[in-house]
């Protein structure tokens, strides 16, 4: 009897959890971070020419949150972008949203595009900044220095393409999961996490590429010391030595100068917690 | 601070998963072997190879040269068929309208992501796509969507164009005009030459046209695009020829290393799949 009792407790407990809706609500807070690698240096070990990085600027747009499930149905919405710079120490906040239905929302992702009108100073972001993207119509601005040895390099390079990452998924609790998981109560803290040292992949699809900053000093056409964007469209990957980098370019057919390069990785910078990836494709500028 | 390796390895670790012919149907059956209607099932796909442009007509390319193809001889080898997009499509040079053939697809940040097999083809052989369209040995698969591809390179020819290669993997001969300037050329490549960052003979992240659902055997042809190759070809350096026979484009000269990041490049094999 008592057997057959508790084969019922559990079929009904069974049933009652397998049918039952999602309760409670909780929240989600979004947050980013540029890692040692801006806030910091890109140290000479990790370069294959040992090269060292410094930003001392690395300004992005981020924004459009999009937290759906795996319905389409859209639980919460960030419309608006915030300017940030990660040069700056510290994981900055960027918008949390709260009373959503505790279970997953698998679909999530997020847009980094130019400066607009409704783009709000992030944490300590100088107006001028904000200014100068929006009137340069950047998503990205960088400041850094490069150096290897005695030889210095400055570049200062701004991109105005518009990504939108979708379908992230990343680490949480040691356990891969796609977009965010709310529990009844809960917040869960998702950091959109920006890999500084993207700009120096010698390679656009491989998960072999290294980086590397050789070729790219070796563009300073006019040996001023500082490596511009439009000298970086005179390199012609085919004239960069083999052993400066492969620069593969993968399935981008039409990706034929490092200045063209540059701005291809410029669209690879944003994750998710941490080391989690997104798809990344182009939005267009709308 | 993530390493390296922990920077990228996500994506190495979804990589491609090998099946070896024997067990590519049965090890996907078996997942699901109560109800074949609704479960995968196993088809046969016949392989085909053409070269799509450069050969009967010539093309131009982004720096005015005028180029015709008159040898394109490869030594192939398996083709792997997958579920993962390529990178976002681009317009290839000689056709602007494949670009609206190809189903957008996107890119994880800085790295191809084959996802699931779904066919194969592992038999090499050797080509000349310069005598036309050519049909290489059959292949197998699951029916699914197709989005990507993976083409590879036989370090050793085995086939009908083995005497053409002479022992290379890709040999090419053509003609160039421009202005008042003619060359013919000739350009060899060995298995080193043809490496991609993984140190593979390997051009990954081919783009399937229009991301087919197989559920048929059918036939996959493999379009290559020759004019991916020469879009960067300078010939204005390399000498006239003398006796109007081909020269041999120096392996540590531009023209031969535009040549080289030509052949690695994925839009240079368009893979399709159709039915009777």
């Amino acid at each position: 009897m008592l057997f057959k009792k508790t084969l019922l407790c559990m079929t009904v407990a069974l049933v009652w959890g397998c049918g039952s809706e999602s309760e409670g609500t909780g929240a989600v807070s979004f947050s980013t971070w540029g890692e040692d690698y801006i806030e910091k240096e890109i140290p000479a070990a990790t370069f294959a020419d040992g090269w060292t990085i410094k930003y001392s600027k690395f300004l992005i747009v981020l924004g459009d949150i999009r937290v759906a499930d795996e319905t389409g149905s859209v639980g919460a919405q960030m419309e608006t972008t915030i300017l940030i710079d990660h040069h700056m120490p510290g994981v900055k906040p960027i918008q949390s949203f709260s009373n959503l239905a505790a279970k997953p929302w698998t679909d999530v992702s997020f847009i980094s595009r130019p400066a607009a009108a409704n783009t709000a100073l992030g944490p300590g972001v100088m107006a001028a900044d904000l200014t100068m993207m929006k009137d340069k119509g950047y998503s990205v601005y960088v400041e850094a220095t490069a150096e290897n040895g005695a030889e210095k390099k400055t570049f200062q390079w701004g991109f105005g393409v518009s990504t939108k990452y979708a379908q992230c998924r990343g680490d949480k609790d040691g356990r891969e999961i796609d977009g965010v998981l709310v529990t009844n109560g809960g917040t869960d803290d998702v950091e959109l996490t920006i890999h500084g040292d993207h700009f120096f992949y010698d390679d656009l699809q491989s998960p072999n590429a290294l980086v590397r900053f050789d070729a790219i000093a070796s563009s300073d056409a006019d040996a001023d010391g500082e490596i511009t964007l439009a000298e970086l469209s005179q390199k012609k990957l085919v004239d960069i030595d083999p052993s400066m980098g492969g620069y593969g370019t993968g399935i981008l057919a039409d990706v034929n100068d490092l200045g063209a390069f540059v701005t291809a990785l410029s669209r690879t910078l944003g994750h998710f917690r941490g080391e989690g990836e997104c798809i990344a494709s182009d939005v267009g500028n709308k | 601070m993530a390493s390296r390796w922990q920077r990228l390895g996500l994506a190495a670790i979804a990589g491609p998963i090998f099946f070896l012919s024997s067990t590519l149907g049965s090890g996907l059956l078996g997942a699901s072997c109560t109800n074949e209607t609704t479960a995968e099932k196993r088809v046969t796909l016949a392989t085909r190879m053409v070269a799509d442009d450069a050969v009967e007509t010539s093309i131009v390319n982004a720096y005015g040269w005028s180029l015709q193809l008159t040898r394109i001889a490869l030594s192939t080898g398996p083709l792997y068929y997958w579920n993962g997009s390529p990178a976002v499509a681009r317009a290839t040079p000689s056709d602007p309208l494949r670009f609206l053939r190809i189903a957008s697809a996107y890119a994880h940040p800085g790295h191809y992501v084959p996802g699931d097999a779904m066919g194969q083809m592992l038999q090499s052989a050797s080509v000349d796509l310069a005598l036309g369209e050519t049909t290489l040995p059959t292949g197998e698969g699951v029916s699914g969507i197709y989005r990507s591809a993976r083409f590879t390179f036989s370090e050793t020819p085995v086939g009908d164009a083995t005497e053409a290669l002479d022992g290379h993997v890709v040999v090419l001969e053509g003609t160039g005009t421009k202005g008042a300037m003619k060359r013919v050329f000739r350009a060899e490549f060995d298995i080193s030459d043809v490496l991609d960052a993984a140190t593979t003979a390997e051009v990954e992240g081919c783009a399937f046209l229009d991301a087919p659902n197989v559920q048929a055997d059918g036939t996959v042809t493999v379009h290559v695009v020759p004019s991916v190759w020469l879009d960067q070809l300078e010939l204005d350096a390399v000498p006239e020829s003398i006796d109007g026979k081909p020269v041999l484009l120096a392996r540590d000269s531009v023209a031969f290393r535009a040549l080289d990041r030509g052949l690695k490049k994925a839009p240079a094999f368009v893979f399709e799949y159709t039915t009777p």
